[in-house]
């Protein structure tokens, strides 16, 4: 089985926190066999896009072609075994731009986000993180009534660059977790008195290109300087990796509003968490709560 | 149940899962101070056979191992009589086969390299200008030409150069020819005229060294100094020039760095063999820069050859940046080697703090 939930009693379960249930259920998935999992979501997805064709949907709210603007507030944690078995965490914020196409059976979304945040550990050591996120993601219903809404599913593709810059504890160096993921997306929409709507989007990548620094930064001083060696950086010594060493998934949650001529405003929730075992372990989690606002340029 | 409440259930949903998600950890190791034989050249002792009242030592060091202290240091270790009696790792057991980066303490060994090239005639004396050496790195300034190897020693060469900017022109800017930027400088003073420690005049003897043995630094010193030590796993990185850092830039095992220490105070024999010559190690580690003239000798710090000589001349010191030193303490007959975070600044340095763990450890000696 993918999963054995069954194998968590539930002493276990009442006992510990969300970490360690996640953890738990994690360490599950782990001790099955990638190629099963791999087959079982690809399974799903072309069994999915294959429903896709001949059904319709009655959800006309945000169907069209959007400009999204954000304005995030981003909350980040870092953990990265390469520097210390320390907590960093801290806010910032930044700005996210989407191109966003829905219409009753296909939404395609094009977005970037950026921000930059503090971080401090237990100690006060500060530093920075600078996050860089452009994903694609096609999206085609499956089915068009569950709970009252419609259900999408498709692939996505994403990039997504983060800088740590622990600059209490090491001015020299970056320390930098860069992915190229590939892997199902999975939506649920529904409308609200004709004028509301509510998505709800889960990411789950299953490979990867990874690129982190090496274990031992056998320079002295990087030219931090060069803008162009954070570039070199994000794409060095690229990784193909899977989920036996690297973990991620992708929550979020969208509201959107409509005021006036299709143009909406509205605000999201999105989780992400990285975790990644090259070459040291190293887990990121982002919360990010933004408001947006969204300028239709063509109803679909 | 309407948008608004299932957007924010949600939303509270990802936050808790969000806000609970890394756990922090403890940074240290549980105490441990034992010394291991791992065949390294290092013979091993007790604390005890060697003179340590163990209970106070292990006191002395115990702080080392505080989650809330000394947060940055990553090793100890102390040598007496010329044994091994005590080594800690407080981040990773194996800790005493990571390589950690020196940083200034770098600087000595380029003394000691030069010394060895010394007395193999690679230079005429210390007297020797370098203009002599490498003439095509000079400039119009004739006043640069009376540089001598002796002012690249002592930090005297009087070019203006702010250490601080050598990160950022050195290391980032990275010029293509390290030694004609260097000397490209103005002088703020003529050479000769007063210590002013920075990092750009044990660049130019690294320099020097190149030129005249034919090979980098680095391949000196592995060739002289280290292969006849046992130290076999370093890193010494070179610049676009092919010359080795001299000011930092040297990354090698903790007890390694006790070797370079316990040669010194062996007046440069090991195992038997005269590696330097006894009179660069005596030259090296007497007074050569006074960047406190006026003060009374026991209570300055002064300068040898790059080494740092405590009042009175009661102990020497090679340091680097963070809080990495080297410590040789002849009366005592002790060596003690601290590394710790390398690229720690400012408040966070340890350079200073590591002094009262020293202190604590001398007291222990009962013998």
């Amino acid at each position: 089985m993918l999963t054995d939930i069954s194998q968590i009693k539930e002493s276990e379960v009442s006992n510990t926190n969300l970490f360690s249930l996640y953890s738990k259920i994690k360490e599950i998935i782990m001790k099955e066999k990638i190629s099963f999992i791999l087959f079982f979501i690809i399974g799903i997805t072309v069994f999915s896009l294959s429903e896709v064709f001949g059904q319709s949907s009655d959800d006309p709210v945000n169907h069209g072609n959007f400009l999204k603007v954000g304005f995030p507030i981003v909350h980040n944690q870092v953990k990265d075994n390469l520097i210390a078995p320390l907590q960093w965490d801290g806010i910032g914020s930044g700005l996210g731009i989407s191109y966003l196409s829905t219409g009753p059976k296909v939404i395609h979304e094009v977005s970037l986000i950026m921000s930059v945040s503090g971080l401090k550990n237990r100690y006060k050591y500060a530093g920075y993180a600078l996050d860089v996120s452009f994903g694609y993601t096609l999206s085609c219903m499956v089915i068009p009534a569950v709970l009252g809404g419609t259900i999408y599913l498709g692939p996505q593709i994403k990039w997504d660059g983060k800088i740590n810059f622990f600059r209490d504890w090491d001015d020299s160096h970056i320390y930098w977790f860069s992915t190229y993921e590939f892997g199902p997306s999975l939506k649920w929409s529904k409308d609200y008195k004709e004028k509301q709507n509510i998505l709800f989007t889960m990411q789950l990548p299953f490979v990867a290109l990874v690129s982190r620094p090496p274990e031992n930064q056998y320079i002295d001083q990087p030219p931090l300087i060069k803008p162009s060696y954070y570039f070199k950086s994000l794409n060095k010594d690229l990784r193909l990796v899977t989920i036996n060493n690297y973990f991620s998934f992708r929550l979020r949650a969208d509201y959107s509003y409509q005021i006036k001529s299709g143009n909406m405003i509205g605000g999201s929730w999105l989780f992400d968490y990285k975790s990644c075992k090259i070459p040291r372990n190293t887990t990121i989690v982002t919360n990010i709560v933004m408001i947006n606002y969204y300028k239709m340029f063509g109803k679909k | 149940m309407n948008a608004f409440k299932l957007i924010t259930l949600s939303g509270l949903i990802v936050l808790i899962c969000g806000f609970g998600c890394v756990k922090d950890e403890e940074l240290k190791t549980e105490f441990n101070i034992e010394a291991l034989n791992i065949g390294d050249g290092w013979q091993v002792s007790s604390l005890a056979s060697e003179g340590f009242n163990e209970a106070t030592f292990r006191a002395a060091v115990m702080p080392l191992f505080d989650e809330n202290n000394y947060i940055t240091v990553t090793s100890m270790v102390v040598v007496r009589n010329g044994k091994l009696v005590a080594e800690a790792y407080m981040r990773d057991f194996q800790g005493r086969l990571q390589k950690r980066q020196i940083q200034s303490t770098t600087k000595c060994i380029t003394s000691l390299v030069f010394g060895i090239a010394l007395e193999k005639n690679y230079f005429t004396g210390l007297d020797q200008k370098l203009y002599s050496i490498i003439p095509e790195a000079f400039d119009e300034d004739l006043r640069k030409r009376e540089i001598t190897l002796r002012h690249l020693l002592t930090m005297n060469t009087g070019l203006k150069f702010n250490n601080e900017e050598i990160a950022e022109e050195l290391f980032m800017k990275r010029p293509k020819n390290v030694i004609k930027y260097i000397l490209a400088k103005p002088l703020f003073a003529s050479p000769g005229s007063g210590f002013n420690y920075r990092d750009c005049d044990p660049q130019l003897l690294s320099g020097a060294i190149h030129r005249q043995t034919g090979l980098p630094l680095d391949s000196v010193a592995d060739i002289y100094l280290f292969k006849p030590l046992g130290i076999t796993d370093y890193y010494w990185e070179r610049n676009v020039d092919g010359d080795s850092w001299a000011s930092e830039a040297l990354f090698m095992r903790p007890r390694d760095m006790a070797k370079i220490g316990q040669l010194v105070l062996n007046k440069g024999r090991w195992n038997g063999e005269q590696l330097i010559s006894e009179e660069w190690i005596i030259q090296s580690t007497t007074t050569q820069s006074d960047p406190n003239a006026g003060q009374p000798l026991d209570k300055k710090v002064t300068f040898g050859y790059y080494w740092r000589i405590q009042p009175n001349g009661v102990a020497f010191e090679a340091n680097g940046a963070g809080g990495q030193q080297i410590l040789i303490i002849p009366e005592k007959n002790l060596v003690i080697v601290y590394t710790c975070e390398p690229y720690v600044q400012g408040q966070y340095s340890l350079a200073t703090a590591m002094y009262t763990i020293t202190n604590a450890i001398i007291n222990s000696i009962i013998n």
